[in-house]
């Protein structure tokens, strides 16, 4: 696997010091120097020092060749990361629609692409979409009592 | 009191539940590529609507039978179900290649049963001891030893140390967004009140754990293992396993005790465990040379090993409050939305819950026996279940059991975003386990920080005065001195291209 370290490093850096900026700005309590912002601060000053440490100590890119070299050819690795961003992809869109849609359908959405992006047929995402949306409505809605929402079928909700 | 405590445990509901999750803990833990902390994540929107004692009975039969269940795909597959069974992998899938998986798998179980058993004993021996010593500490103890644990944390992860750390501050910065303790500002809200209590703990456990293995494999893709499927009868193969046990009686012995001194130091849980007990068991060997070509020596060890380590994890849980691993970070974490707060006054104000853990402990490891072997006759069958079908099914239980805990959609966008992140740490070579120790923990050491400062006037000195607080303290700087020299050391040698 290839370790980007200098960037985590940086990005580590950076977002120390965002949260330190904001955590400045917070107020203090009566009489004391110190407040809510202490506890950011020594968290953030902590991701400063250890994205200094880590990106120092990056190895040089000359033995990322050797890592390389795995089974993993050029286009398999594209295809592997846009399986892992869809997938990302697909969950912010079931945390855009859960409400709006309901449960029932976002979920079948959900099942359905998530399945597609592992590779399952057309056919067998919806023989397995479809039994899942029910058991889980069976198990968090019936069982649990969770108010799952309903969207756009209200209507018929029971 | 014995008498109250089975009666707690021996409700039709709390048996149900036991065998509920022991089931649930062996499938879990025997698909590659579902670890036993995931089991636990997707269990945990369950335990929310269980009261505590049955929670927690619940987290301790999935635990303990997702740790063994793991070396089931490390024997046929040759791919450890969960990392604790990784260090004897090679010997358990050289052996079931030879025809004797089930026997191999069998030792496993036995081994596991025991070093489960002789985990909790030991745990319902010591925790109450060091109870009553914990039972005089004040504010600033609290201070040092969640700092203490947090910090064994980095020093027991076989990471990175610098890495280490910065998962721990980034727990620790995940735990202060909300209304602070002292003062009530809200920190790192952006105007969302639904984040004024906080990154809801469920949801987040959910993203580090569960989320961000679906996303590995999703990267990864469906692997062409295949399950190797010669196999013996199983009343052979149980002999055969009770003879090798009888054999090597003295490793289960000496393996079962190291792996529940090893599991209850903070942070190193069973996978560390049983390496270390396979390295052991190696040095004393008669056969060192065997090891890794198919030895059963090595299985036995580790198998009882890492069982025993989820006893010793819940030591330092339950008297200081401080979690050995994730998965008792997680317990503490609906103990504390269920309102009990671990720490020695667990021992003296609830005793039924500790109680009825030691039982659960215990009556677990006892059905984990016919629960395991059912699992291993039907094994083959259920690792045939591919990739694409499960992965689905475990992402639809994650999102909806992180909803389940707030109601609202903010659980799916702090799933997706500790998800992502757990994802990128995880494929960097950052831990995840000190970042939910920090979560965890980051509440406690700011509470206590606080409410020490404001009574010692600001004065920093005040932390060392009490003669506990200043060994504890003493030790912690000790341990922060120690992890600053090895992390500068680390990154100058890398640094240098001669080595």
């Amino acid at each position: 696997m290839a370790q980007h370290d200098r960037l985590a490093g940086c990005l580590l850096i950076l977002f120390g010091a965002l949260v330190l900026w904001r955590a400045s700005g917070f107020p203090s309590m009566a009489g004391l120097a110190y407040g809510p912002g202490l506890f950011p601060s020594i968290a953030a000053i902590g991701l400063i020092g250890c994205g200094a440490i880590i990106a120092l100590g990056a190895r040089r890119p000359a033995s990322r060749d050797t890592s390389r070299s795995e089974s993993t050819t050029g286009t398999s690795r594209r295809r592997a990361n846009a399986r892992m961003a869809s997938l990302l992809g697909v969950v912010l869109g079931y945390a855009l629609l859960l409400e709006p849609l309901g449960f029932h359908v976002a979920s079948l959405l959900l099942v359905v692409a998530a399945a597609r992006i592992f590779g399952l047929p057309w056919g067998r995402c919806l023989l397995l979409a479809v039994p899942l949306v029910v058991a889980v409505h069976a198990l968090f809605y019936s069982l649990l009592h969770v108010p799952l929402p309903w969207g756009v079928l209200t209507p018929v909700a029971w | 009191m014995l008498v109250e405590t089975l009666a707690n445990l021996f409700t039709p509901e709390h048996l149900a539940v036991i065998a509920a999750c022991t089931l649930y803990g062996t499938v879990v833990g025997a698909m590659p590529g579902l670890t036993a902390t995931m089991a636990v994540a997707l269990l945990v929107p369950f335990t929310y609507f269980m009261d505590p004692l049955m929670a927690i009975s619940a987290i301790v039969a999935t635990t303990s039978t997702a740790i063994f269940a793991g070396d089931i795909p490390g024997a046929l597959m040759r791919i450890p179900g969960t990392p604790a069974s990784a260090a004897y992998v090679e010997d358990a899938h050289r052996l079931s290649r030879a025809g004797r998986a089930r026997s191999t798998l069998c030792v496993s179980l036995f081994a596991a049963a025991i070093g489960g058993l002789v985990g909790v004993a030991m745990l319902a021996l010591i925790a109450p001891q060091l109870a009553r010593v914990a039972m005089q500490f004040s504010s600033y103890e609290t201070f040092w030893l969640a700092c203490l644990g947090l910090s064994c944390a980095v020093m027991t992860s076989n990471a990175d140390v610098a890495k280490s750390f910065a998962s721990l501050f980034l727990g620790l910065f995940i735990a202060s967004i909300g209304i602070d303790v002292a003062v009530g500002y809200p920190r790192f809200t952006f105007g969302n009140f639904e984040l004024y209590d906080g990154i809801s703990f469920i949801p987040a456990i959910i993203g580090l754990f569960a989320l961000s293995e679906i996303l590995r494999s999703a990267r990864s893709g469906e692997t062409g293992t295949r399950v190797t499927a010669d196999q013996e009868p199983l009343p052979a193969a149980l002999r055969e396993a009770l003879a090798t046990l009888r054999r090597y009686k003295r490793n289960v012995a000496r393996s079962s005790v190291l792996g529940t001194l090893i599991g209850a130091l903070p942070g190193a849980g069973a996978d560390i465990a049983a390496w270390i007990c396979y390295a052991v068991s190696r040095r004393f060997s008669r056969q060192p040379e065997r090891y890794g070509q198919g030895h059963v020596e090595g299985i036995v060890d580790g198998g009882s090993a890492n069982n025993a380590a989820i006893g010793g994890a819940w030591t330092p849980a339950l008297v200081f409050g401080i979690p050995g691993d994730s998965v008792t970070a997680i317990a503490i974490g609906i103990l504390l939305l269920n309102g009990l707060t671990p720490g020695p006054r667990i021992f003296t104000d609830s005793p039924e819950l500790v109680h009825t853990l030691y039982g659960a402990f215990a009556l677990t490891n006892l059905i984990m026996i016919p629960a395991g072997l059912l699992v291993i006759l039907v094994a083959s069958w259920l690792l045939r279940i591919p990739r694409r079908v499960l992965m689905p099914i475990v992402l639809l239980f994650s999102l909806v059991g992180a909803y389940a805990i707030t109601n609202s959609a903010i659980a799916i966008w702090i799933v997706l975003a500790l998800g992502a992140l757990g994802y990128a740490m995880e494929a960097n070579g950052f831990p995840l386990a000190p970042a939910i120790l920090g979560i965890v923990l980051g509440g406690i050491v700011e509470d206590n920080f606080m409410t020490s400062m404001l009574k010692a006037q600001g004065d920093l000195l005040a932390f060392f005065e009490r003669p506990w607080a200043a060994a504890l303290g003493t030790l912690t700087l000790l341990v922060w001195a120690l992890l600053l020299w090895r992390a500068a050391r680390d990154a100058l040698r890398r640094r240098s291209p001669a080595s």
